[in-house]
């Protein structure tokens, strides 16, 4: 399955960016101007964050993101992988109307190898001033912030709100996308599609990597002068199952199938378990709406969104977050509160298992699904310190508190399932770019 | 005065940029914009937008990143300093959405590629300001 998707993300970039060329290469032999050769077609810049957090919890660690993965997760309090990345980036200049681009970030993540880490890899081929059309890897372009979650140095905050972003799985696609232009005398439009497929992995017992397909994404986007608005929708669908829990799926088929006639109501329950503990045939619905504002003064950012799925094991419900900020020089205090209701109820047993023997396949089944649930706020203090042109220093504290069953944010150790805990956090880091 | 500069800026081509040196936001001869107001340039400037309000493409040049006559440039347009511009760059660059324009360091050549595209826009200090070039806004 690996190989079958590797194949098929080099034929989308080989093919996109052949396309690219021979549309473009009579318009590359006719260059003048501010794209001629009289002016550098080639640069390369980078990012990075050097960041370390500490909480005060020594049977709870954070994790930034859901692909992240922590040996060693309870020795100590202090961790200094969490935020911390480097990303390069090469730019390419073609023409008028042609660039491309290659970006690669080094982070904490489950794979860390050169198909994880190359977060951009596209040709952007313009054939008029109002449509631009990607081809290759771009960043997913959900939401306000999902294709900048790895640039600290670009937004005031540690790192983009753990409730609203910290779950959402998609950092970059294979694929294509278009956006249209549109320029009014006060207002600037954008409308874009993004039709894409990506590989996530995740950990749960042995590295998964789950292959999200059909990405469908539209957003517009309304910009008048300090204010944006946007709006967007996404969809995709999983195609493969979690090899860990397929033994606990066939255990509730079986439940399901054999004791129908018997006893229908404990069938009913087994298979709206199976039903929500499967990956392959999942389908995620995303929407969201979110403004920013920045006048040089005063940043202020907010977002909703709410996420459908078919299946209650992944993140369902509603987030959101409320930021402001305000400059005074160099310096940028900050005030965030951020949360995540999920969707789905705790889930827990409704019918007496033990006639067939199955009670503890039922308590697994409820735990699982349980695992996964997100009910957390966070209310987020910061200062940001613009110390030179290109770096920027920050501190963070974070004020948690997460719901019984609500901890899916979280890694865990001990019993604490059923019950509301509160984690204060935090954090340095030191952002930059080159 | 300008004829008195002259001799100056032929020897003397560097990035001294004063406070009180006005800086002129130009156009080729041949564009049909005759003036743009400061929103206007900022938001081409900052890739808002990437039309002139008469609908044609408008093509950036920008001097050198860390330039002297570029931080005086958007600190009288819109107030930006160079780190917020950094930090604004760096959203647009960094996510793959949109790449900075090029950059030119040299006065006159900044001047001679502006006149030489009729969609292209630039800003070079008033006293580079010659015939070939129409002047949009001044900045002081």
């Amino acid at each position: 399955m690996k190989n079958k998707i590797f194949l098929n993300k080099r034929s989308i970039y080989i093919l996109g960016i052949i396309a690219s060329l021979i549309v473009c290469k009579p318009g590359l032999t006719e260059e003048s101007g501010v794209y001629s050769d009289k002016f550098s077609r080639l640069t390369l810049n980078g990012f990075g964050t050097l960041a370390a957090s500490i909480d005060d919890r020594i049977d709870m660690m954070p994790q930034r993101n859901v692909s992240q993965l922590f040996y060693n997760q309870f020795e100590s309090n202090l961790n200094a992988e969490l935020d911390s990345r480097l990303g390069l980036q090469a730019h390419y200049r073609a023409g008028r109307n042609l660039d491309f681009v290659v970006q690669g970030v080094l982070r904490n993540q489950v794979s860390v190898d050169l198909e994880n880490s190359i977060e951009l890899g596209y040709a952007a081929f313009r054939p008029s001033h109002w449509v631009e059309f990607r081809f290759g890897r771009v960043g997913y372009d959900a939401f306000l912030m999902a294709d900048k979650r790895q640039i600290g140095y670009a937004y005031p905050w540690v790192r983009p709100p753990i409730e609203f972003y910290g779950w959402l799985p998609l950092y970059h696609m294979d694929g294509m996308d278009m956006t249209w232009r549109i320029d009014r005398e006060e207002s600037q439009w954008s409308i874009r599609l993004q039709g894409a497929q990506t590989v996530v992995p995740i950990y749960a017992d042995s590295t998964f990597d789950i292959d999200c397909r059909d990405i469908y994404t539209a957003s517009i986007t309304r910009q008048s002068g300090p204010l944006q608005i946007k709006g967007s929708i996404s969809s995709y669908r999983i195609s493969n199952e979690m090899p860990a829990l397929i033994p606990l799926q066939e255990g509730l088929n079986s439940i399901a199938t054999e004791i129908e006639t018997i006893f229908p109501s404990i069938s009913h329950e087994a298979e709206s378990l199976y039903h929500n503990l499967t990956f392959s045939g999942a389908e995620m619905c995303y929407s969201s709406i979110g403004f920013s504002y920045d006048d040089g003064k005063w940043f202020t950012q907010a977002e909703l969104a709410y996420a459908d799925t078919s299946s209650d094991i992944f993140t369902n419900g509603i987030m959101g977050y409320a930021a402001v900020a305000r400059r005074f020089g160099d310096w940028m205090p900050y005030v965030i509160y951020s949360a995540i209701i999920q969707g789905n109820d705790v889930s827990t047993p409704e019918e007496d298992w033990s006639p067939v023997g199955a009670s503890e396949l039922q308590t697994a089944a409820n735990e699982t699904l349980n695992i996964f649930r997100m009910e957390q706020r966070t209310l987020s203090l910061g200062l940001r310190w613009d110390f030179n042109l290109q770096s920027a220093i920050k501190l963070q504290w974070d004020i948690i508190r997460t719901d019984a069953f609500g901890h899916g944010l979280w890694f865990t150790r001990g019993d604490l399932k059923n019950q509301d805990n509160s984690i204060g956090m935090g954090t340095i880091s030191l952002d930059f770019m080159f | 005065m300008l004829t008195l500069a002259v001799p100056l800026i032929i020897f003397h081509d560097s990035e001294i940029i004063a406070d009180s040196n006005i800086i002129a936001v130009i156009v080729s001869k041949e564009s049909d914009i005759k003036q743009l107001a400061p929103r206007q340039i900022s938001d081409i400037y900052l890739a808002r937008r990437n039309t002139f309000p008469t609908g044609e493409p408008a093509e950036v040049l920008d001097q050198s990143w860390n330039a002297p006559l570029r931080e005086a440039f958007f600190k009288r347009l819109n107030g930006m300093n160079m780190k917020q511009l950094n930090a604004y760059w760096a959203r647009l660059r960094f996510s793959g959405n949109i790449q900075p324009p090029p950059t030119i360091a040299d006065n006159i050549k900044m001047r001679n590629a502006v006149s030489e595209n009729r969609y292209a826009i630039g800003y070079i200090p008033l006293e580079f300001v010659d015939k070939s070039v129409h002047v949009v806004l001044l900045l002081n």
